[in-house]
Protein backbone atom coordinates (compact mmCIF):
# COMPACT_ATOMS: atom_id res chain seq x y z
CA UNK A 1 0.00 0.00 0.00
CA UNK A 2 2.98 2.17 1.31
CA UNK A 3 4.73 1.44 -2.33
CA UNK A 4 1.34 2.56 -4.18
CA UNK A 5 1.37 5.64 -2.61
CA UNK A 6 4.99 6.57 -3.48
CA UNK A 7 4.02 5.39 -6.89
CA UNK A 8 0.94 7.57 -6.81
CA UNK A 9 2.97 10.61 -5.78
CA UNK A 10 5.57 9.77 -8.51
CA UNK A 11 3.32 9.09 -11.47
CA UNK A 12 1.42 13.17 -10.05
CA UNK A 13 4.96 14.75 -10.38
CA UNK A 14 5.99 13.33 -13.55
CA UNK A 15 2.43 14.31 -14.91
CA UNK A 16 2.65 17.97 -13.46
CA UNK A 17 6.09 17.98 -15.40
CA UNK A 18 4.40 16.52 -18.56
CA UNK A 19 1.71 19.29 -17.99
CA UNK A 20 4.33 22.74 -17.25
CA UNK A 21 6.25 21.68 -20.51
CA UNK A 22 3.41 21.65 -22.64
CA UNK A 23 1.65 25.00 -20.92
CA UNK A 24 4.15 27.32 -19.85
CA UNK A 25 5.31 28.92 -23.19
CA UNK A 26 8.74 31.32 -21.89
CA UNK A 27 8.09 35.04 -22.03
CA UNK A 28 10.96 37.53 -22.64
CA UNK A 29 9.89 40.48 -20.61
CA UNK A 30 11.34 44.25 -20.47
CA UNK A 31 13.61 43.75 -17.56
CA UNK A 32 16.50 45.46 -18.64
CA UNK A 33 17.55 47.75 -21.60
CA UNK A 34 16.69 46.78 -25.28
CA UNK A 35 18.62 43.91 -27.19
CA UNK A 36 18.25 45.23 -30.30
CA UNK A 37 16.86 49.07 -31.96
CA UNK A 38 15.27 49.70 -34.97
CA UNK A 39 14.92 53.59 -36.28
CA UNK A 40 12.03 53.63 -38.97
CA UNK A 41 10.50 56.08 -40.81
CA UNK A 42 6.24 55.07 -40.84
CA UNK A 43 5.04 57.52 -43.21
CA UNK A 44 5.13 60.69 -41.47
CA UNK A 45 6.63 59.23 -38.09
CA UNK A 46 10.27 59.07 -36.92
CA UNK A 47 10.46 56.13 -34.32
CA UNK A 48 12.63 54.08 -32.20
CA UNK A 49 11.47 50.62 -32.17
CA UNK A 50 13.07 48.59 -29.68
CA UNK A 51 13.15 44.83 -29.20
CA UNK A 52 13.81 43.36 -25.88
CA UNK A 53 15.68 39.55 -27.25
CA UNK A 54 17.33 39.80 -30.06
CA UNK A 55 17.12 37.13 -31.84
CA UNK A 56 13.50 36.30 -30.32
CA UNK A 57 13.19 32.68 -30.13
CA UNK A 58 10.49 30.54 -31.43
CA UNK A 59 7.40 30.74 -29.10
CA UNK A 60 8.23 33.39 -26.57
CA UNK A 61 6.95 36.33 -26.45
CA UNK A 62 9.16 39.39 -26.94
CA UNK A 63 8.39 43.02 -25.50
CA UNK A 64 8.63 45.59 -28.22
CA UNK A 65 8.51 49.39 -27.30
CA UNK A 66 7.73 52.02 -30.02
CA UNK A 67 9.20 55.27 -29.46
CA UNK A 68 8.21 58.72 -31.77
CA UNK A 69 11.10 61.09 -31.47
CA UNK A 70 8.31 63.59 -31.45
CA UNK A 71 6.95 62.91 -27.47
CA UNK A 72 4.07 64.79 -28.25
CA UNK A 73 2.48 62.75 -30.57
CA UNK A 74 -0.26 59.83 -29.53
CA UNK A 75 -0.24 57.36 -31.71
CA UNK A 76 -2.33 53.85 -32.16
CA UNK A 77 -1.16 51.67 -34.17
CA UNK A 78 -0.15 47.32 -34.54
CA UNK A 79 2.65 44.99 -35.29
CA UNK A 80 2.72 42.50 -38.26
CA UNK A 81 4.99 39.73 -38.26
CA UNK A 82 4.96 38.82 -41.66
CA UNK A 83 6.88 35.23 -42.35
CA UNK A 84 10.12 36.27 -44.66
CA UNK A 85 11.45 34.02 -47.50
CA UNK A 86 11.74 30.36 -46.55
CA UNK A 87 9.65 30.49 -43.17
CA UNK A 88 6.98 28.20 -43.10
CA UNK A 89 4.20 30.21 -41.46
CA UNK A 90 0.85 32.41 -41.52
CA UNK A 91 0.94 36.58 -41.05
CA UNK A 92 0.44 37.31 -37.41
CA UNK A 93 -0.67 40.94 -35.65
CA UNK A 94 -0.20 42.17 -32.24
CA UNK A 95 -1.68 45.49 -31.15
CA UNK A 96 0.12 48.50 -30.17
CA UNK A 97 -0.63 50.41 -27.22
CA UNK A 98 0.04 53.45 -24.87
CA UNK A 99 2.24 52.91 -21.88
CA UNK A 100 1.07 55.15 -19.32
CA UNK A 101 0.51 59.05 -20.16
CA UNK A 102 3.29 58.52 -22.72
CA UNK A 103 3.84 58.52 -26.53
CA UNK A 104 5.14 55.27 -26.39
CA UNK A 105 3.67 51.97 -27.66
CA UNK A 106 4.04 49.37 -26.28
CA UNK A 107 3.28 45.48 -27.90
CA UNK A 108 4.19 41.62 -27.67
CA UNK A 109 5.55 39.53 -30.37
CA UNK A 110 5.53 35.90 -30.60
CA UNK A 111 6.66 34.00 -33.55
CA UNK A 112 6.49 30.20 -34.00
CA UNK A 113 8.56 29.36 -36.37
CA UNK A 114 11.89 29.99 -36.68
CA UNK A 115 13.92 32.01 -39.64
CA UNK A 116 13.17 35.13 -41.47
CA UNK A 117 10.57 37.25 -40.54
CA UNK A 118 9.84 41.22 -40.94
CA UNK A 119 8.20 42.91 -38.68
CA UNK A 120 5.98 45.55 -39.76
CA UNK A 121 4.94 48.68 -37.86
CA UNK A 122 1.78 50.05 -38.88
CA UNK A 123 0.94 53.60 -37.58
CA UNK A 124 -1.82 56.22 -37.58
CA UNK A 125 -1.82 59.54 -35.62
CA UNK A 126 -3.14 63.04 -36.84
CA UNK A 127 -0.90 63.22 -39.79
CA UNK A 128 -2.21 60.35 -41.21
CA UNK A 129 -1.18 56.83 -41.38
CA UNK A 130 2.09 55.18 -42.18
CA UNK A 131 4.22 51.64 -42.11
CA UNK A 132 7.62 50.41 -42.00
CA UNK A 133 9.44 47.55 -41.66
CA UNK A 134 12.56 45.39 -40.80
CA UNK A 135 13.77 41.93 -41.36
CA UNK A 136 14.71 40.25 -38.02
CA UNK A 137 15.84 35.74 -37.87
CA UNK A 138 13.70 34.04 -35.01
CA UNK A 139 15.60 31.87 -33.80
CA UNK A 140 14.69 27.86 -32.85
CA UNK A 141 15.70 25.55 -30.57
CA UNK A 142 18.56 23.00 -31.77
CA UNK A 143 17.58 20.33 -34.58
CA UNK A 144 17.76 16.61 -34.28
CA UNK A 145 18.22 14.59 -37.27
CA UNK A 146 15.25 14.12 -38.68
CA UNK A 147 16.03 10.05 -38.60
CA UNK A 148 16.29 10.46 -34.38
CA UNK A 149 12.79 11.99 -34.07
CA UNK A 150 11.13 9.23 -36.29
CA UNK A 151 13.09 6.89 -34.11
CA UNK A 152 11.82 8.47 -30.89
CA UNK A 153 8.58 8.57 -32.02
CA UNK A 154 8.26 5.33 -33.26
CA UNK A 155 9.23 3.66 -30.22
CA UNK A 156 5.84 3.02 -28.26
CA UNK A 157 4.29 1.15 -31.71
CA UNK A 158 7.21 -1.54 -30.56
CA UNK A 159 5.26 -1.67 -27.30
CA UNK A 160 2.14 -1.93 -29.25
CA UNK A 161 3.38 -4.86 -31.85
CA UNK A 162 4.16 -6.70 -28.76
CA UNK A 163 0.66 -6.20 -27.23
CA UNK A 164 -0.43 -7.08 -30.62
CA UNK A 165 1.21 -10.21 -30.56
CA UNK A 166 0.10 -11.29 -26.67
CA UNK A 167 -3.53 -10.58 -27.46
CA UNK A 168 -3.21 -13.17 -30.39
CA UNK A 169 -1.36 -15.82 -28.05
CA UNK A 170 -4.38 -14.88 -25.41
CA UNK A 171 -7.12 -14.96 -28.38
CA UNK A 172 -5.86 -18.72 -28.46
CA UNK A 173 -5.78 -19.38 -24.97
CA UNK A 174 -9.17 -18.21 -24.81
CA UNK A 175 -10.23 -20.19 -27.97
CA UNK A 176 -8.68 -23.16 -26.21
CA UNK A 177 -10.43 -22.77 -22.88
CA UNK A 178 -14.26 -22.00 -24.70
CA UNK A 179 -13.88 -25.60 -26.80
CA UNK A 180 -13.15 -27.14 -23.48
CA UNK B 1 -27.37 -16.45 -24.86
CA UNK B 2 -30.85 -17.56 -24.79
CA UNK B 3 -31.13 -17.65 -20.95
CA UNK B 4 -29.51 -13.92 -21.26
CA UNK B 5 -32.02 -13.01 -23.36
CA UNK B 6 -34.87 -14.10 -21.34
CA UNK B 7 -33.48 -12.01 -18.66
CA UNK B 8 -33.09 -9.43 -20.41
CA UNK B 9 -36.55 -8.91 -21.48
CA UNK B 10 -38.62 -10.70 -19.08
CA UNK B 11 -36.66 -9.34 -15.71
CA UNK B 12 -36.47 -5.75 -16.58
CA UNK B 13 -38.59 -5.05 -13.21
CA UNK B 14 -36.14 -6.60 -11.11
CA UNK B 15 -33.83 -3.64 -10.72
CA UNK B 16 -33.52 -3.98 -6.91
CA UNK B 17 -32.20 -7.36 -7.36
CA UNK B 18 -29.20 -5.40 -9.74
CA UNK B 19 -28.69 -3.50 -7.26
CA UNK B 20 -28.36 -5.97 -4.80
CA UNK B 21 -24.73 -7.70 -6.44
CA UNK B 22 -22.14 -7.59 -4.34
CA UNK B 23 -19.74 -5.85 -7.45
CA UNK B 24 -21.97 -3.34 -7.65
CA UNK B 25 -19.78 -0.51 -6.57
CA UNK B 26 -17.28 -1.55 -9.05
CA UNK B 27 -19.42 -1.69 -12.33
CA UNK B 28 -20.61 2.21 -11.28
CA UNK B 29 -16.92 3.03 -10.95
CA UNK B 30 -15.71 1.16 -14.08
CA UNK B 31 -19.06 2.54 -16.00
CA UNK B 32 -18.88 6.07 -15.07
CA UNK B 33 -15.32 6.01 -16.04
CA UNK B 34 -15.89 4.89 -19.45
CA UNK B 35 -18.84 6.89 -19.93
CA UNK B 36 -16.27 9.90 -19.18
CA UNK B 37 -13.91 8.55 -20.93
CA UNK B 38 -16.39 8.38 -24.22
CA UNK B 39 -17.31 11.59 -24.17
CA UNK B 40 -13.47 12.63 -24.30
CA UNK B 41 -12.63 10.51 -26.83
CA UNK B 42 -15.76 12.23 -28.62
CA UNK B 43 -14.04 15.44 -27.96
CA UNK B 44 -10.75 14.80 -29.28
CA UNK B 45 -12.05 14.10 -32.33
CA UNK B 46 -13.81 16.93 -33.23
CA UNK B 47 -10.57 18.67 -32.11
CA UNK B 48 -8.75 16.81 -34.49
CA UNK B 49 -10.91 17.52 -37.46
CA UNK B 50 -11.04 20.92 -36.37
CA UNK B 51 -7.51 21.33 -36.42
CA UNK B 52 -7.33 19.36 -39.80
CA UNK B 53 -9.30 22.73 -40.97
CA UNK B 54 -7.74 25.18 -38.82
CA UNK B 55 -4.27 24.45 -40.50
CA UNK B 56 -5.61 24.60 -44.23
CA UNK B 57 -8.18 27.90 -43.76
CA UNK B 58 -6.62 29.71 -40.85
CA UNK B 59 -2.85 28.59 -40.46
CA UNK B 60 -1.23 27.66 -37.22
CA UNK B 61 -0.20 30.40 -35.11
CA UNK B 62 0.61 29.29 -31.96
CA UNK B 63 0.49 25.86 -29.91
CA UNK B 64 -2.69 26.79 -28.52
CA UNK B 65 -5.40 26.98 -30.74
CA UNK B 66 -9.06 26.53 -30.09
CA UNK B 67 -8.89 22.98 -31.67
CA UNK B 68 -5.66 21.79 -30.26
CA UNK B 69 -7.09 23.21 -26.46
CA UNK B 70 -10.23 20.82 -27.12
CA UNK B 71 -7.95 18.41 -28.09
CA UNK B 72 -5.48 18.15 -25.25
CA UNK B 73 -8.02 19.20 -22.77
CA UNK B 74 -9.72 15.92 -23.59
CA UNK B 75 -6.39 13.93 -24.21
CA UNK B 76 -5.24 15.35 -20.50
CA UNK B 77 -8.37 14.37 -19.05
CA UNK B 78 -8.93 10.71 -20.36
CA UNK B 79 -5.45 10.45 -18.98
CA UNK B 80 -6.08 11.70 -15.36
CA UNK B 81 -9.17 9.38 -15.96
CA UNK B 82 -7.26 6.01 -16.52
CA UNK B 83 -5.14 6.79 -13.83
CA UNK B 84 -7.05 7.28 -11.24
CA UNK B 85 -9.06 4.19 -11.88
CA UNK B 86 -5.80 2.02 -12.24
CA UNK B 87 -4.86 3.77 -8.87
CA UNK B 88 -8.07 3.06 -7.21
CA UNK B 89 -8.37 -0.26 -8.33
CA UNK B 90 -4.95 -1.24 -7.60
CA UNK B 91 -5.29 -0.23 -3.89
CA UNK B 92 -9.37 -2.31 -3.70
CA UNK B 93 -7.92 -4.87 -5.75
CA UNK B 94 -5.11 -5.18 -2.47
CA UNK B 95 -8.28 -4.59 -0.32
CA UNK B 96 -9.79 -7.23 -1.59
CA UNK B 97 -12.99 -5.66 -2.51
CA UNK B 98 -16.05 -7.53 -4.49
CA UNK B 99 -15.57 -7.53 -8.81
CA UNK B 100 -11.82 -6.38 -8.30
CA UNK B 101 -10.22 -9.92 -8.50
CA UNK B 102 -7.83 -11.27 -11.34
CA UNK B 103 -10.63 -12.30 -13.40
CA UNK B 104 -11.75 -8.69 -13.78
CA UNK B 105 -7.67 -6.71 -13.70
CA UNK B 106 -4.56 -7.51 -14.99
CA UNK B 107 -1.10 -6.99 -13.66
CA UNK B 108 1.31 -4.66 -14.72
CA UNK B 109 4.72 -3.90 -13.54
CA UNK B 110 3.98 -6.57 -10.46
CA UNK B 111 2.32 -3.51 -8.89
CA UNK B 112 -0.92 -2.31 -10.28
CA UNK B 113 -4.37 -4.29 -10.93
CA UNK B 114 -6.56 -2.76 -13.22
CA UNK B 115 -8.62 -3.59 -16.28
CA UNK B 116 -6.73 -3.58 -19.09
CA UNK B 117 -8.81 -0.96 -21.12
CA UNK B 118 -7.94 1.52 -18.73
CA UNK B 119 -3.81 0.73 -18.93
CA UNK B 120 -4.30 0.55 -22.65
CA UNK B 121 -6.13 4.07 -22.56
CA UNK B 122 -3.50 5.63 -19.92
CA UNK B 123 -0.94 4.43 -22.28
CA UNK B 124 -2.27 6.30 -25.21
CA UNK B 125 -2.94 9.52 -23.21
CA UNK B 126 0.53 9.15 -22.32
CA UNK B 127 1.81 8.79 -25.29
CA UNK B 128 0.18 11.41 -27.00
CA UNK B 129 0.04 14.47 -24.40
CA UNK B 130 4.17 13.05 -24.96
CA UNK B 131 3.90 13.86 -28.31
CA UNK B 132 2.63 17.33 -27.90
CA UNK B 133 5.59 19.36 -27.02
CA UNK B 134 7.75 17.45 -29.44
CA UNK B 135 5.38 18.19 -32.38
CA UNK B 136 5.50 21.58 -31.24
CA UNK B 137 9.42 21.66 -31.47
CA UNK B 138 8.97 20.13 -35.12
CA UNK B 139 6.57 22.40 -35.81
CA UNK B 140 8.87 25.29 -34.40
CA UNK B 141 12.07 24.23 -37.00
CA UNK B 142 10.40 23.21 -39.92
CA UNK B 143 6.92 25.02 -39.96
CA UNK B 144 3.47 24.96 -39.97
CA UNK B 145 2.45 22.99 -43.07
CA UNK B 146 4.61 19.71 -42.19
CA UNK B 147 2.21 16.90 -43.37
CA UNK B 148 0.71 14.36 -40.82
CA UNK B 149 3.27 12.26 -42.56
CA UNK B 150 5.45 13.93 -39.35
CA UNK B 151 6.98 12.19 -36.53
CA UNK B 152 5.58 13.51 -33.71
CA UNK B 153 2.23 13.76 -35.74
CA UNK B 154 2.01 10.20 -36.49
CA UNK B 155 3.43 9.27 -32.74
CA UNK B 156 0.12 11.39 -31.34
CA UNK B 157 -2.05 9.89 -34.12
CA UNK B 158 -0.91 6.35 -33.08
CA UNK B 159 -1.72 7.62 -29.25
CA UNK B 160 -4.70 8.30 -30.05
CA UNK B 161 -5.44 5.10 -31.74
CA UNK B 162 -4.44 3.25 -28.89
CA UNK B 163 -6.39 5.29 -26.37
CA UNK B 164 -9.44 4.43 -28.78
CA UNK B 165 -8.19 0.77 -28.73
CA UNK B 166 -8.14 0.41 -24.66
CA UNK B 167 -11.47 1.87 -24.90
CA UNK B 168 -13.05 -0.39 -26.49
CA UNK B 169 -11.50 -3.18 -23.99
CA UNK B 170 -13.62 -0.98 -21.27
CA UNK B 171 -16.63 -0.72 -22.48
CA UNK B 172 -16.16 -4.27 -23.91
CA UNK B 173 -15.56 -6.12 -20.76
CA UNK B 174 -18.54 -4.50 -19.07
CA UNK B 175 -20.20 -6.01 -21.57
CA UNK B 176 -19.01 -9.27 -21.36
CA UNK B 177 -19.26 -9.31 -17.25
CA UNK B 178 -22.73 -7.77 -17.60
CA UNK B 179 -23.32 -11.18 -20.04
CA UNK B 180 -21.57 -13.31 -17.79
CA UNK B 181 -23.07 -12.17 -14.67
CA UNK B 182 -26.59 -12.97 -15.06
CA UNK B 183 -28.21 -9.98 -13.57
CA UNK B 184 -30.49 -8.15 -15.71
CA UNK B 185 -30.09 -5.48 -18.32
CA UNK B 186 -31.57 -3.20 -20.74
CA UNK B 187 -30.91 -3.79 -24.79
CA UNK B 188 -31.77 -1.61 -27.61
CA UNK B 189 -32.26 -3.26 -30.85
CA UNK B 190 -30.39 -6.25 -29.35
CA UNK B 191 -27.63 -4.51 -27.83
CA UNK B 192 -27.04 -3.69 -24.29
CA UNK B 193 -25.65 0.17 -23.61
CA UNK B 194 -22.10 -1.26 -23.37
CA UNK B 195 -22.35 -2.85 -26.64
CA UNK B 196 -23.89 0.51 -27.36
CA UNK B 197 -20.93 2.56 -26.64
CA UNK B 198 -18.05 -0.18 -28.16
CA UNK B 199 -20.07 0.71 -31.41
CA UNK B 200 -19.52 4.53 -31.04
CA UNK B 201 -16.30 3.91 -30.01
CA UNK B 202 -15.33 1.35 -32.96
CA UNK B 203 -17.51 3.98 -35.69
CA UNK B 204 -14.93 6.49 -34.47
CA UNK B 205 -12.03 4.63 -34.76
CA UNK B 206 -12.74 4.49 -38.46
CA UNK B 207 -13.71 8.44 -38.28
CA UNK B 208 -10.51 9.28 -36.34
CA UNK B 209 -8.44 7.77 -39.79
CA UNK B 210 -10.82 8.97 -42.09
CA UNK B 211 -9.14 12.59 -40.78
CA UNK B 212 -6.05 12.52 -42.30
CA UNK B 213 -7.41 10.52 -45.59
CA UNK B 214 -5.85 13.36 -47.77
CA UNK B 215 -2.87 14.08 -45.38
CA UNK B 216 -0.90 11.14 -46.04
CA UNK B 217 1.61 11.15 -48.76
CA UNK B 218 2.29 10.05 -52.30
CA UNK B 219 4.85 7.72 -52.75
CA UNK B 220 6.09 9.10 -56.63
CA UNK B 221 8.42 6.57 -58.86
CA UNK B 222 8.51 8.20 -62.13
CA UNK B 223 4.52 8.64 -63.14
CA UNK B 224 3.75 6.36 -60.62
CA UNK B 225 1.58 8.03 -57.99
CA UNK B 226 0.37 5.67 -55.04
CA UNK B 227 -1.74 7.52 -52.41
CA UNK B 228 -0.39 5.93 -49.21
CA UNK B 229 -4.22 6.48 -47.52
CA UNK B 230 -5.73 3.51 -48.84
CA UNK B 231 -3.80 1.01 -46.60
CA UNK B 232 -5.05 2.83 -43.20
CA UNK B 233 -8.20 2.86 -44.08
CA UNK B 234 -8.23 -0.68 -45.48
CA UNK B 235 -6.72 -1.73 -42.44
CA UNK B 236 -9.11 0.22 -39.34
CA UNK B 237 -12.15 -0.60 -41.51
CA UNK B 238 -11.65 -4.36 -41.95
CA UNK B 239 -10.83 -4.60 -38.26
CA UNK B 240 -13.71 -2.36 -36.78
CA UNK B 241 -16.35 -3.83 -39.02
CA UNK B 242 -14.97 -7.54 -38.86
CA UNK B 243 -14.34 -6.54 -34.90
CA UNK B 244 -17.56 -5.59 -34.49
CA UNK B 245 -19.49 -8.64 -35.31
CA UNK B 246 -17.41 -10.61 -33.67
CA UNK B 247 -17.81 -8.73 -30.46
CA UNK B 248 -21.54 -8.68 -30.46
CA UNK B 249 -21.99 -11.75 -32.39
CA UNK B 250 -24.87 -10.15 -34.06
CA UNK B 251 -25.25 -9.67 -37.97
CA UNK B 252 -26.39 -6.18 -38.48
CA UNK B 253 -23.74 -4.46 -36.33
CA UNK B 254 -21.26 -3.66 -39.11
CA UNK B 255 -24.22 -1.13 -41.48
CA UNK B 256 -25.00 0.06 -37.58
CA UNK B 257 -21.30 1.26 -37.05
CA UNK B 258 -21.03 2.82 -40.30
CA UNK B 259 -24.70 4.69 -39.17
CA UNK B 260 -22.74 5.80 -36.17
CA UNK B 261 -19.57 6.64 -38.20
CA UNK B 262 -22.30 8.85 -40.66
CA UNK B 263 -23.55 10.80 -37.58
CA UNK B 264 -20.00 11.54 -36.78
CA UNK B 265 -18.96 12.98 -40.25
CA UNK B 266 -22.53 14.73 -40.51
CA UNK B 267 -22.06 16.46 -36.72
CA UNK B 268 -18.58 17.22 -37.58
CA UNK B 269 -19.06 18.77 -40.86
CA UNK B 270 -21.99 20.84 -39.63
CA UNK B 271 -19.92 21.78 -36.19
CA UNK B 272 -16.26 22.59 -37.59
CA UNK B 273 -16.88 25.53 -40.21
CA UNK B 274 -19.00 27.21 -37.92
CA UNK B 275 -17.09 26.74 -35.24
CA UNK B 276 -13.55 28.20 -37.42
CA UNK B 277 -15.72 31.24 -38.85
CA UNK B 278 -16.46 32.04 -35.07
CA UNK B 279 -13.19 31.85 -34.14
CA UNK B 280 -12.05 34.17 -36.85
CA UNK B 281 -13.78 36.77 -36.01
CA UNK B 282 -14.02 36.34 -32.10
CA UNK B 283 -10.02 36.18 -32.26
CA UNK B 284 -9.52 38.90 -34.71
CA UNK B 285 -7.98 36.28 -37.14
CA UNK B 286 -7.60 36.80 -40.78
CA UNK B 287 -8.19 33.63 -43.69
CA UNK B 288 -4.90 32.03 -44.77
CA UNK B 289 -6.39 32.33 -48.29
CA UNK B 290 -8.85 35.74 -48.34
CA UNK B 291 -11.84 34.63 -49.81
CA UNK B 292 -11.73 30.98 -49.00
CA UNK B 293 -13.98 30.24 -46.21
CA UNK B 294 -15.31 26.98 -44.60
CA UNK B 295 -18.64 25.69 -45.31
CA UNK B 296 -20.13 22.43 -45.17
CA UNK B 297 -18.51 20.17 -47.46
CA UNK B 298 -20.66 17.13 -48.63
CA UNK B 299 -17.97 14.63 -50.03
CA UNK B 300 -16.33 14.48 -46.63
CA UNK B 301 -19.85 14.29 -44.96
CA UNK B 302 -20.88 11.33 -47.18
CA UNK B 303 -17.24 9.38 -46.62
CA UNK B 304 -18.65 6.55 -44.60
CA UNK B 305 -20.25 5.56 -47.86
CA UNK B 306 -16.79 4.08 -48.74
CA UNK B 307 -17.54 1.06 -46.31
CA UNK B 308 -21.31 0.53 -46.94
CA UNK B 309 -20.87 -2.44 -49.48
CA UNK B 310 -18.10 -3.78 -46.89
CA UNK B 311 -20.39 -3.77 -44.12
CA UNK B 312 -22.97 -5.07 -46.00
CA UNK B 313 -21.15 -8.38 -47.27
CA UNK B 314 -19.81 -8.74 -43.78
CA UNK B 315 -23.33 -8.65 -42.18
CA UNK B 316 -24.61 -11.02 -45.03
CA UNK B 317 -21.60 -13.60 -44.64
CA UNK B 318 -22.39 -13.29 -40.24
CA UNK B 319 -26.00 -13.97 -40.91
CA UNK B 320 -25.17 -16.88 -43.26
CA UNK B 321 -22.84 -18.16 -41.28
CA UNK B 322 -25.68 -18.38 -38.50
CA UNK B 323 -28.56 -19.81 -40.69
CA UNK B 324 -25.96 -22.67 -40.59
CA UNK B 325 -25.12 -23.04 -37.22
CA UNK B 326 -22.26 -21.87 -37.67
CA UNK B 327 -20.48 -19.86 -35.20
CA UNK B 328 -19.54 -16.00 -35.75
CA UNK B 329 -16.71 -16.02 -33.82
CA UNK B 330 -13.50 -18.37 -32.90
CA UNK B 331 -11.24 -19.21 -35.79
CA UNK B 332 -9.53 -17.33 -37.64
CA UNK B 333 -8.13 -19.40 -40.42
CA UNK B 334 -10.46 -17.80 -43.48
CA UNK B 335 -11.05 -14.24 -42.00
CA UNK B 336 -8.09 -13.12 -44.52
CA UNK B 337 -10.25 -13.90 -47.27
CA UNK B 338 -13.25 -11.69 -46.15
CA UNK B 339 -10.85 -8.90 -45.52
CA UNK B 340 -9.71 -9.23 -49.52
CA UNK B 341 -13.53 -9.16 -49.88
CA UNK B 342 -14.56 -6.35 -48.23
CA UNK B 343 -11.44 -3.77 -49.45
CA UNK B 344 -13.26 -4.71 -53.28
CA UNK B 345 -15.82 -2.31 -53.22
CA UNK B 346 -13.95 0.39 -51.42
CA UNK B 347 -11.21 0.68 -53.69
CA UNK B 348 -14.15 1.47 -56.41
CA UNK B 349 -16.36 3.74 -54.34
CA UNK B 350 -13.57 5.85 -52.62
CA UNK B 351 -11.97 7.07 -55.52
CA UNK B 352 -15.45 7.63 -56.98
CA UNK B 353 -16.72 9.37 -54.08
CA UNK B 354 -13.23 11.44 -53.62
CA UNK B 355 -12.21 12.34 -56.79
CA UNK B 356 -15.40 11.71 -58.60
CA UNK B 357 -13.69 9.18 -61.16
CA UNK B 358 -14.74 5.32 -61.15
CA UNK B 359 -11.13 5.62 -63.34
CA UNK B 360 -8.80 3.52 -60.45
CA UNK B 361 -5.48 3.96 -62.53
CA UNK B 362 -5.79 7.39 -62.91
CA UNK B 363 -5.84 7.99 -59.28
CA UNK B 364 -2.37 6.05 -59.06
CA UNK B 365 -1.28 7.86 -61.80
CA UNK B 366 -2.94 11.41 -62.38
CA UNK B 367 -0.10 14.05 -63.16
CA UNK B 368 -0.49 17.18 -64.36
CA UNK B 369 -0.21 17.06 -68.30
CA UNK B 370 1.28 13.89 -68.35
CA UNK B 371 0.04 11.78 -71.10
CA UNK B 372 0.60 7.96 -69.13
CA UNK B 373 0.77 4.98 -71.32
CA UNK B 374 -1.64 2.18 -70.71
CA UNK B 375 0.43 -0.82 -70.47
CA UNK B 376 2.06 1.82 -66.96
CA UNK B 377 -1.83 1.82 -65.91
CA UNK B 378 -1.86 -1.55 -65.77
CA UNK B 379 1.42 -1.66 -63.95
CA UNK B 380 -0.11 0.78 -61.33
CA UNK B 381 -3.11 -1.33 -60.80
CA UNK B 382 -0.94 -4.51 -60.82
CA UNK B 383 1.42 -2.72 -57.62
CA UNK B 384 -0.84 -0.89 -55.14
CA UNK B 385 -4.22 -3.16 -55.78
CA UNK B 386 -2.36 -5.92 -54.48
CA UNK B 387 -0.84 -4.04 -51.43
CA UNK B 388 -3.91 -2.29 -50.79
CA UNK B 389 -5.97 -5.86 -50.70
CA UNK B 390 -3.17 -7.31 -48.39
CA UNK B 391 -3.99 -4.19 -45.89
CA UNK B 392 -7.32 -5.58 -45.63
CA UNK B 393 -6.74 -8.98 -45.16
CA UNK B 394 -4.26 -7.66 -42.29
CA UNK B 395 -7.36 -5.87 -40.49
CA UNK B 396 -9.49 -8.70 -40.93
CA UNK B 397 -7.37 -11.05 -39.05
CA UNK B 398 -7.27 -8.24 -36.54
CA UNK B 399 -10.13 -7.76 -36.24
CA UNK B 400 -11.34 -11.44 -36.19
CA UNK B 401 -8.84 -11.83 -33.18
CA UNK B 402 -9.68 -8.33 -30.74
CA UNK B 403 -13.62 -9.14 -31.89
CA UNK B 404 -13.03 -12.51 -30.47
CA UNK B 405 -11.32 -11.13 -27.21
CA UNK B 406 -13.73 -8.14 -26.91
CA UNK B 407 -16.38 -10.62 -26.41
CA UNK B 408 -15.37 -13.30 -24.26
CA UNK B 409 -12.33 -11.06 -21.93
CA UNK B 410 -13.65 -9.87 -18.25
CA UNK B 411 -10.69 -8.12 -17.63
Amino acid sequence: MRRSKKLLTGTCFTLACIALLVINPAVALAGGGPAHTETLAAGPYVVDVNLYQDPPFTDQSVEVTVVPHDSRLRLTGRIVMAPGLGTDAVVLHAPLSPMGQTSTLVGTIRMPVRGAWNIVIQLNGPQGSGEASFPILVAGPGAIPIWLGWLIALAPLTGFAWFIWHQYRYHQKLLARAER
Amino acid sequence: MAQTEAQATGRLSSGAKASMRPDRAERYLRRTAAWILLFFLLQGQLGSIWDREWHYFVGRDWFWTPPHTLIYSSVAGAGLIALAVILTDTIRYLKGVPGVNDTSTVCIFKIFHAPLGFIIAGFGALQTLAAAPLDNYWHNLYGIDIALWAPFHMMGVTGGMIGNIGMVYIFASEAAIERESGYPYRRFLGLSLLEWGTLIILAGMINFTLIGFLQFPIATFGLLRIPSYPLPIAIISALVLIGAVRFTQRPGTATLTILLLSLHTVSEGLFVPWAIRTAVVQQDLSYRIPGIIPSFNLTDALLPLIFIVSALIIDGVALWRLQRDHKLGGSLSSTWLLGVLITIPQLLIAPCLILGTWDLPRVFLEQPGANTPPELKVQAALIAVPVILASGALGAFLGANFGDIWHWNTR
